[in-house]
Formats: structure tokens, sequence, C-alpha cells
């Protein structure tokens, strides 16, 4: 989906960041809120960052760049009145690895303020997809644009989730939505005016196995 | 790094010549350490770093040696005639490669554990050490960290205002997780015991903290125990810079703080070499003089409770496989090795343990204060912990727990740049959040495992 080099970042938009080499924002006066954006779904959010998201963002900002200081992980829940499994949930990767470097706070600073801020031990990325042994989501309902990245990953297609692929997957969600069937291959293809190699491009494992899979709908 | 820039070279060599003739009148074992090796490199066949990465200068009687060969050259008879023949060397005037080479050993001290004669590496490794510490040649993290742990009694630097703020949210967050008031007492004078964790426990992975709090609270001690807001964090970084006077002055203020709460325990936290200082160093070697309380361990006690039979657990909450990696300075220098072992038991469904264990394990490749350096970050990584990966991914385990700060930081370090998939914490974690308050376990949202 993004091209890594060394010491830069290129996200989808097109726009490119340098990083030091733990991967953190350096220099940090690059930052801006669409770094903030596009790192957050490298950092496992998925959906737009909400108001809770911008909270924390915000805080950190104001204490690295206003106050020179990064709080340690407690007291930065303290200080917007959150719980430790909130800021989890809110920062699937952690609250060093992911909101403070979604916050632009270049891991030097972090370690010379005070190296114990870069203790912090693992979280696990959060599982949130149950599926079927077949890769099959087991629940219509469950299916967000996260899953659809994971499959995409799986095939390894350098564009990533592209907007023809969120046409085709939103056609055959409402169209499962409305009449509880699938539709077949050629319904399907007609009504988004797909070809058979564009087809085999966006879903290189197929139909039932590409399209179907990566719209959530369950195997029959 | 530091480089010793106020030094001269004929300076240095004095004094690195003088401090390790010093050695002669110095304790008895050291002494044995220099005369008796018979360097059949055992030490090397067990070593996690020269296992990691076969190097000459990794090996660990070859970086002894550097303190070894000057010895044999001025206190010896032999050495002075013979010279090389015998091993006798004169300092090459090169500290970096000291530095490099005793910041490459871990001090976890399984060396001592295999080697015929008994002789503990890491005690040369830490006159190493010193004599780069009195020639300002110690590297900056270490200076710093070591400074800041003397000016504010903690490695953070966190002010008791801060830690305060912290104890309030530690309160509300279980609090939440099981609906009653369980109490993080600090600074009540009278209490029995003196919780010293090192300070990451509280402010950085709360959990063992809560842990602790938790145990007490269901054994109706939640009056008998007390945290100090100036005093909150044993980690002593003298013992890794060699440096003796500042391990005693670091360790003064917890011994005064507790006299002052007239405590009858001090109760240590998961860290290693904190509880290895006052447990082995302090306590039995009377820094202070005789002392009106005992150092214990927070695990043997909690551990001491769960064979009462006075604590409880739904296993149900942790049911990953789960791993103990024994730190060194409680495994190997301390003993404590069947009390985790006892709660990881308790607490979760699947414990399984890591081969080899206890006494024999091996260094998770931070120790000796490295894994705060990350400058050599490298080096831990690719080096230091090769073994250590290959034992816990042999294990199966998702959720590796350990006592040791340091080896937590490693850890989590190797879980990023290995690409692992399993998690990393502690112990009294475990136990807080399967432990039953009133019939019923934390209610916590699980992103984990």
């Amino acid at each position: 989906m993004t091209k890594k080099e060394p010491n830069s970042i290129t996200f989808k938009c097109g726009k490119t960041y340098l990083l030091d080499d733990q991967g953190f924002l350096n220099p940090p006066d690059q930052w801006d809120e669409k770094f903030a954006k596009c790192m957050a779904r490298e950092q496992g959010i998925w959906e737009e960052l909400t108001d809770q998201h911008w909270q924390i963002i915000n805080y950190l900002r104001k204490k690295f760049t206003k106050e020179h200081v990064v709080p340690v992980v407690v007291l930065a829940c303290a200080d917007n009145k959150l719980r430790l499994s909130d800021l989890r949930f809110l920062f699937p990767t952690g609250y060093h690895r992911g909101a403070c470097r979604i916050a632009g706070i270049n891991y030097d600073f972090m370690y010379e303020s005070n190296y114990w801020l870069t203790y912090e031990t693992s979280t696990m990325p959060r599982v949130d997809h149950s599926v079927t042994p077949r890769g099959y989501l087991s629940d219509f309902d469950t299916w967000n644009e996260r899953f659809a990245e994971l499959i995409i990953r799986e095939w390894k297609l350098p564009q990533g989730l592209t907007d023809r692929h969120r046409e085709i997957i939103t056609f055959m969600r409402e169209f499962y939505t409305k009449n509880k069937s699938i539709p077949n291959v050629f319904e399907a293809c007609k009504s988004t005016n797909l070809d058979i190699k564009e087809l085999i491009e966006l879903f290189p494992d197929g139909y039932h196995r590409g399209v179907c899979r990566i719209s959530g709908l369950p195997f029959f | 790094m530091g480089n010793g820039e106020n030094i001269t070279g004929q300076e240095l060599h004095e004094k690195v010549v003088e401090s390790v003739t010093a050695i002669k009148n110095g304790p008895k074992v050291l002494n044995l350490y220099m005369d008796v090796c018979a360097r059949c490199g055992t030490c090397a066949e067990v070593c996690p770093v020269y296992q990691g990465e076969p190097t000459e200068l990794r090996n660990p009687v070859v970086r002894s040696d550097f303190i070894r060969g000057i010895y044999k050259k001025y206190t010896t008879t032999s050495g002075k005639l013979l010279g090389s023949m015998v091993g006798a060397s004169d300092f090459d005037g090169d500290m970096k490669k000291w530095v490099d080479s005793f910041y490459e050993c871990t001090g976890c001290r399984r060396c001592a554990t295999y080697c015929p004669f008994g002789i503990d590496n890491s005690v040369i490794t830490r006159k190493g050490r010193a004599i780069a510490d009195a020639t300002g040649y110690t590297p900056d993290t270490m200076k710093k960290v070591v400074q800041t742990s003397l000016d504010t009694c903690n490695t953070d630097g966190a002010s008791p205002e801060a830690f305060k703020a912290s104890i309030d949210f530690l309160e509300e967050e279980m609090k939440d997780e099981h609906g009653v008031d369980i109490k993080i007492p600090v600074d009540v004078v009278g209490a029995e015991y003196f919780y010293v964790p090192p300070s990451g426990d509280v402010l950085v992975n709360p959990e063992a903290t809560t842990g602790i709090a938790k145990v007490f609270y269901v054994l109706g001690m939640q009056d008998k125990w007390t945290m100090s807001s100036k005093c909150f964090d044993g980690a002593n970084y003298g013992l890794f810079t060699g440096n003796d006077g500042h391990m005693k002055a670091d360790n003064k203020p917890y011994v005064e703080e507790a006299k002052r709460f007239g405590a009858k325990y001090m109760f240590m936290g998961e860290c290693g070499h904190a509880y290895r200082i006052m447990k082995m160093m302090m306590e039995k070697g009377k820094w202070w003089g005789d002392l009106p309380f005992k150092v214990i361990n927070c695990m043997e006690w909690t551990a001491d409770r769960i064979k009462e039979g006075k604590l409880e657990f739904d296993k149900s909450k942790n049911p990953m496989p789960v791993t103990y990696h024994d730190p060194c300075n409680f495994g190997r220098s301390c003993g404590i090795v069947e009390d985790p072992r006892v709660i990881l038991e308790a607490a979760c469904e699947d414990f399984r343990d890591m081969t080899p264990n206890r006494g024999e394990n091996w260094c998770c490749g931070g120790g000796g204060g490295l894994s705060a350096m990350d400058d050599i970050r490298d080096f831990r990584m690719k080096v230091s912990s090769v073994k250590k990966m290959e034992q816990v991914k042999a294990t199966g385990a998702k959720y590796v727990a350990t006592a040791c700060s340091n080896c937590k930081r490693q850890f989590m370090q190797l879980i990023e740049s290995h690409n692992a998939d399993f998690a990393v914490g502690g112990v009294h974690d475990m136990l807080s959040r399967s432990i039953l308050i009133n019939g019923k376990a934390a209610e916590r949202v699980d992103w984990e495992g």
C-alpha cells in the first residue's frame, strides 16, 4: 500500500515524510494533520481519527512543542481522563509506538528526555474479525475497511485498496443486504461495468474467493 | 559515550594500573579470579553474548584478560619477569576498547555457574566499568540515568506530585475494574510493609503495582502497607556503572525512608537488581549497620499467600500460553525461582516452562544495564539475544512474563525488531487480571492476546 524506504515514508496521498531509524517522524517540524491521518492507518487505526484521538494527539503536540516534554503514559491518561484500556483501544500499537508516533514526537527526543518512556510493554494487535477456516468473514456485519485492507495485503497488490475496489465491494454488500443472496459473476460484472481482465487484476483470487470474500459475504 | 576528555594518556595509564594493582589488597575473591583462570573456555560455551556471535573480544576470558594481564604484570613475580609468556600485558591506552567490551557483557553470571573454578566474570566486568567510570569513560546514557537517580531518587526524574497523580489514577483504574475502593497508601508512617517497585511499574506498565494492591486488599491488609512519594524506584544504576559510591548514595534514602515509616519489611517489587542490591549486598554486607526491618520480595510473599490458599483466581482470564523468563538477578543471583511459577500457575490456564530455566536460564541480552542503552541496540537485537529468542519461540508462548523492567524493555524491542507474535509483561500483571475480589475478576477490555 505504501512504499517504505529506509528513512522516509510515502503515503498513499503522495506526500513523503522523513523518518528516523525507528520509524518516528524526524525532523519534527514536518508534522501536519495529514501526517497524523496517514500514520494512523499504519498504526492499526483503520477508520477515521475520532475526536478522542485528536484530543490525545493535540495534548501530546502541546506538551511536545510548547513545554518540550513527553508525559509518561499514566499521566497522559490521567490528564485526559482516560482508562489505560481506552488508550489501547484508541491506539492499538500503544502509547509511545502509536500515539506519540502519530503526534510526530521523534524517538531520540523521547529516549533522551526519559528512556523509560520507550519501555512500555507490548500490546498485541487486536483481533476484531472472526473468520472461518476458509478465510471468509464469519459475520457479515463485522466487515470494515480494515478487513479489506488485510486481504489486499494478503494478495500483495502494489496499489493497495483502490476506489475501484471500494466501488465493487459496495455493490456486493448492498446487493447482499437487499436480496440476502449472492449475485452471480455475470450480474456483478454487468452492474459494475467490470470486464474479466480487470477482475483478475483487481481480485487475483477470482470471483468467489476474491470479490465475495473481500466484501465479507459468507461462503456458500 | 563519555570520552574522558579531561585526562591525558599518561594519567589514564597511571590510574588504570593503580586501580588494577589495588585489587591485590581488595576482596579475596577478586584476587582469586585474577589468579586461577585456566583458560579452558567453558565460559565462552555458555555465554549468551559469545554464543550470539563469536568474536574474539566477546569471549569472557579475553575480556577479563584486559584486567588480568595488567594485574599479572604489576603484582606477580612471574609476570614481572616472564611477561607475556605468563599472560601478563600492559595497558595499551585504548580505553574505548575497554568500554565497548565491558559494555558488551550483560553481567548475567551464567559463566560463574559453569566455570570449574567458579570465576564470576561479571565481577571483573564491574571492575572494568568502575575503572572506566573513574576515568570519565562511562557511556552518557548511564551517566545520565545515575545522575537523575541521585538527584530525584528515581530514574524517571518524576516529582512526588507526578507520582501521587499516577497513584490516584491507578486507584480509579482499579475502581473501574472491580467496583470497590482499592487503596494504594502513600507515605503512611507506621505501615508494616514498605513497597519499593521499579518506577516503570508505577508510571509506564502499572499493572504489577495494581496486582500488589489487590493482593493486600483481598487479605484485608490495606492499612498495613505503604509506598513512598519520594522513594518509589528501586532501580540502582550504580551497580551497572561499577561506582560503589553512587550505588550506596542511591540506596541510602530507601533505608532511611523505611526507618522513618517504622516498617517491618522492605517489600521489594519486580526488579531483579534492586532486590539483589537490597538483599544480597546492603542487608548481608551491613552497609548501614543492623536494620530494624527485613528485606523480602513481593513474589515470594504472594506465592506463600497462594500456597496458604488465601487467594482465588479465575484462570480463564488468562487463556493464552504463558512462559516465564527468569531474570538473571532473581534466578541466578537471589534464588527466587519457584515463587513466580507458583503465581503464574495459579493465575494462568496454560503455563509452560522455558528450557533451560531457573538458575541455568539464558540472559535476555539486556542485562547489566545494557537494556537502557539504545546506541548498542543492534548488538542487543542481533547478538546478545539470539539464543533467548529461539527459546521463547520453542515454547510457543504468547505472553512472556518476567519480573524485571530491563528484561521487559529488551523483550519489547525484540518483539518489534523481530516482528514476533508474543507479548511481554510482569508476573503480578497476570495476577492482577485474574484475581477474584468478592468473587469477581477484573472487568477489563482485553485488547491483547
